[in-house]
C-alpha cells in the first residue's frame, strides 16, 4: 500500500516542483541564494527557464526520434530472412555505440558539424540506440510462433503481419527500451553545452566558469526532476 | 525458366556471397576514390582543404587502386577461408595506414613552417569499411571471448608499433602527440579515476543489491535516489560535489592535503562512485532475484545454512549478472572521467576540452581516440570475464 503510494507521490511532486521552478524561479531565491557566494545573481537570468527547458526536451526528442527510427527499422530488418546475415554485425554496432563516451563523440563531431546543438545529437543519437534495438530484437523475437501461423493461415502478407500483428504485440517491450533511451539522454544532452548547446546545460556551465554554485545546482536538479517526470510520463502512456 | 533458377541457386550455392563483406568492400571502394584520404593545412588552426588519393600519388595511383580493388575483390568472393580472409584484410589495413603516412610526406613542402597535414575523411571512412569486414569475419569464427581480447590486444600491438617506429609521424595527429609531453601521465590518471571509484562501489553496491533483493521496503527506498543520483547530468554532479568538499578541505586541511579538495581528483572519484552504484545494485538484485527458486530450494534441503547459500549458490549463480553491472560501470566511468577534465580533473578529457577551447581538432582528437579505445578495451574484457563466468555456471 504505502509502495503504491510512493510511486505516485514522488513523480507528483517532481512535476510540481518542476513546474514551479519553470513559470517562476524566483520562488526559490531564497534557497539558491545560501550557494551564492560573493553577493554573485542567485538566480539564472540570461534566458527563461521554459525556454532553456524547452531547447532541452527539443534536442532529446529530435535524437530520440532518430535513434527510434532507426533502431526499430534495422531491428525490423534483421529479424526478416533477408537481414538475418547482418544480425550478429548489428547487435555489435549497437553495444559498440554505446561503448563510445558521449563527450569522445560529441568532440569528434565539432570539427563535422560546428558547434552548437548538431554535435550533441549525434551523441546522444549513437547513445541512445542500443537500448531502443535490443528491444526490438527482443520483443519481435517473443512474438509466439502459433500468433504468425495464424496470421499467415488468414492470408495476411508479409506487411500486414510486421504492421498488424508483430509490431503491436512487441510494442510495449519497444516502449521500455525508449524510455531507457530518453530518460539516460535527458541527462547526457547537459554535456551538450560545452559545445554550446543550448539546454539546461548551458546554466551548469555558466555556474561552473563563474563559481557560482546556485547556478550548478539550479540546473542539476531541473535535469534531474525533468528525467524523473518524463520517465513516469512514458510509464503511464506506454501501452501494457 | 525452372532449370534456370536452378542454376541460378546453383551457382549462388558455389560462391557464396557475403552481404556485409560486399557492402563494406563498395564502401572501401568509395572512401579511397571519393573521398579525400588527408587535409592540408596551412597552420595548426585553420581547417584544411581535401587531398584526394589522386593528388597525393599522382601516376603510380592506377596501379594502387588496381591492387587494393583486387584484394577485395578476393574478400567478396567468399571461397577463402576465414581465417585466411581476415589474414587479407589486416594486411589491408597496414596498407591503408602506410598510405596516408607515406602520403603525409608527400603532400608537406619540404619548408613545411606551420603547414599540418591531417587524416581525411576518406581515411576513417575506409578504416570503418575494413573494420566492418574485420569484425564480421572475426565475429563467424564464433571463437571464445578470450580470443577476442587477444585479437583486439594483437591488433594494439601491430598498429601500435607501426606508428611508433614513425610511419604516422609526418601527420599532425603526432606533431601533437610530440607536444604533450605529459601524455602518459594523463594516460595513466585517466585509468586510475576510472577504477579508483570502481572499488568502494562494488564494496557498497553489492550487500546492498543482496539487500534490496531480501526486502521489498529496502529496495522501494534505495531505487529511487539511486536513479535519482544517474539522472544528475556529470557536469553538475562534479559541480555540486564542489560544494562540500571544498568546505571540508578549508575546515580540515589535513585531508586537504590528502588531495581532499573542491577540483581536481576528489569531485571525479566521489561523483563516479554515485553513477557506478545503481548498475551494481540493480544487477545484483536482479540477478539474484532472477535465480531459480528450486536450486535455493535444494541447498536448503541439503542443509546449508543463509550464509553458506548466498555465498556458494546464490552469489556464483548471479555473477554473470552482476558482472554485467561492473561492465556497465567501468565503460561508463571512462566516458565521464574524460568530462573530469573540464574541472581540472586530468585524464585524456583535458586534450578533449583545451583542443575545443583552441579549435584544434587534431587535440580534440588526441583526447577522444584514447578515450574511445580505452572504452572499447574495457567493454571486450569485460565480456570476456563475463563469458568465462556463464561458461562457469555452464559447468
Amino acid at each position: 500500500m504505502i509502495l503504491r503510494y510512493l510511486k505516485f507521490v514522488f513523480p507528483l511532486t517532481a512535476l510540481i516542483l518542476l513546474v514551479l521552478m519553470i513559470v517562476d524561479i524566483e520562488l526559490f531565491s531564497g534557497f539558491f541564494g545560501y550557494f551564492s557566494k560573493n553577493s554573485a545573481p542567485a538566480i539564472y537570468v540570461r534566458d527563461h527557464y521554459a525556454n532553456i527547458v524547452g531547447w532541452h526536451l527539443f534536442t532529446v526528442f529530435i535524437a530520440s526520434v532518430g535513434a527510434t527510427i532507426v533502431a526499430v527499422s534495422v531491428g525490423v530488418f534483421v529479424t526478416r530472412p533477408a537481414g538475418e546475415a547482418f544480425m550478429p554485425l548489428a547487435k555489435m554496432l549497437a553495444n559498440l555505440g554505446q561503448t563510445f563516451p558521449p563527450i569522445a563523440v560529441l568532440a569528434l563531431c565539432v570539427p563535422l558539424v560546428g558547434f552548437g546543438m548538431e554535435p550533441i545529437l549525434v551523441a546522444l543519437f549513437l547513445y541512445g540506440l542500443l537500448p531502443i534495438f535490443e528491444n526490438t530484437i527482443t520483443g519481435l523475437q517473443q512474438v509466439p510462433k502459433p500468433v504468425l501461423e495464424a496470421a499467415r493461415g488468414m492470408g495476411l502478407t508479409q506487411g500486414q503481419r510486421l504492421f498488424n500483428v508483430e509490431l503491436p504485440l512487441a510494442m510495449p517491450v519497444i516502449v521500455a527500451g525508449i524510455r531507457v533511451s530518453v530518460v539516460i539522454n535527458i541527462g547526457t544532452v547537459a554535456i551538450g553545452s560545452t559545445v554550446a548547446a543550448k539546454g539546461l546545460g548551458e546554466v551548469i556551465i555558466a555556474g561552473l566558469l563563474t563559481d557560482n554554485m546556485a547556478f550548478v545546482l539550479q540546473g542539476g536538479i531541473m535535469v534531474a526532476l525533468l528525467a524523473i517526470v518524463i520517465d513516469k510520463a512514458i510509464e503511464i502512456i506506454s501501452p501494457s | 525458366m525452372s532449370q534456370l533458377s536452378e542454376s541460378a541457386s546453383n551457382l549462388s550455392s558455389k560462391i557464396s556471397f557475403d552481404k556485409v563483406d560486399i557492402l563494406a568492400s563498395l564502401l572501401l571502394f568509395f572512401s579511397l576514390l571519393g573521398l579525400p584520404i588527408l587535409t592540408y593545412q596551412p597552420n595548426r588552426l585553420t581547417s584544411g582543404t581535401g587531398r584526394y588519393l589522386f593528388d597525393v600519388f599522382p601516376g603510380s595511383i592506377g596501379v594502387l587502386i588496381l591492387a587494393v580493388f583486387l584484394f577485395f575483390f578476393f574478400l567478396i568472393v567468399r571461397r577463402l577461408s576465414v581465417a585466411l580472409t581476415i589474414g587479407i584484410i589486416v594486411v589491408a589495413m597496414v596498407g591503408l595506414f602506410y598510405l596516408v603516412g607515406e602520403g603525409a610526406n608527400y603532400v608537406l613542402p619540404k619548408d613545411a613552417g606551420f603547414a599540418r597535414v591531417a587524416l581525411g575523411s576518406g581515411f576513417w571512412v575506409a578504416c570503418l569499411a575494413l573494420w566492418l569486414t574485420f569484425a564480421n569475419n572475426i565475429l563467424k569464427l564464433r571463437a571464445s571471448p578470450l580470443f577476442h581480447v587477444v585479437v583486439f590486444i594483437a591488433m594494439s600491438c601491430l598498429f601500435g608499433l607501426l606508428i611508433y617506429v614513425g610511419l604516422w609521424d609526418a601527420l599532425s595527429l603526432m606533431k601533437e602527440y610530440k607536444n604533450e609531453l605529459a601524455f602518459w601521465s594523463h594516460a595513466r590518471r585517466h585509468l586510475f579515476l576510472s577504477i579508483a571509484s570502481l572499488v568502494p562501489a562494488i564494496i557498497v553496491g553489492i550487500p546492498t543489491g543482496i539487500w534490496c533483493s531480501r526486502s521489498k521496503i529496502i529496495k522501494a527506498a534505495v531505487f529511487p535516489v539511486l536513479n535519482i543520483l544517474q539522472t544528475i547530468p556529470s557536469i553538475a554532479m562534479f559541480g555540486i560535489l564542489m560544494i562540500p568538499l571544498t568546505y571540508i578541505a578549508t575546515n580540515y586541511p589535513g585531508l586537504g592535503e590528502l588531495g581532499i579538495r573542491g577540483i581536481g581528483a576528489a569531485p571525479a572519484i566521489v561523483a563516479l562512485f554515485f553513477y557506478s552504484l545503481l548498475p551494481i545494485v540493480s544487477n545484483t538484485t536482479v540477478g539474484l532475484d532472477k535465480l531459480d527458486a528450486t536450486i535455493v530450494e535444494a541447498a536448503r534441503g541439503m542443509g546449508m545454512n543463509s550464509r553458506q547459500r548466498l555465498f556458494k549458490i546464490e552469489l556464483p549463480l548471479a555473477a554473470p549478472v552482476i558482472l554485467s553491472g561492473i561492465r556497465i560501470v567501468l565503460v561508463q566511468n571512462i566516458g565521464i572521467v574524460a568530462v573530469a577534465g573540464l574541472i581540472g580533473g586530468g585524464g585524456f578529457g583535458t586534450y578533449i576540452f583545451k583542443g575545443l577551447n583552441q579549435t584544434a581538432t587534431e587535440l580534440v582528437m588526441l583526447g577522444a581516440i584514447p578515450t574511445l579505445y580505452l572504452a572499447l578495451f574495457a567493454a571486450i574484457l569485460m565480456d570476456s570475464i563475463i563469458g568465462f563466468s556463464k561458461r562457469k555456471i555452464d559447468d
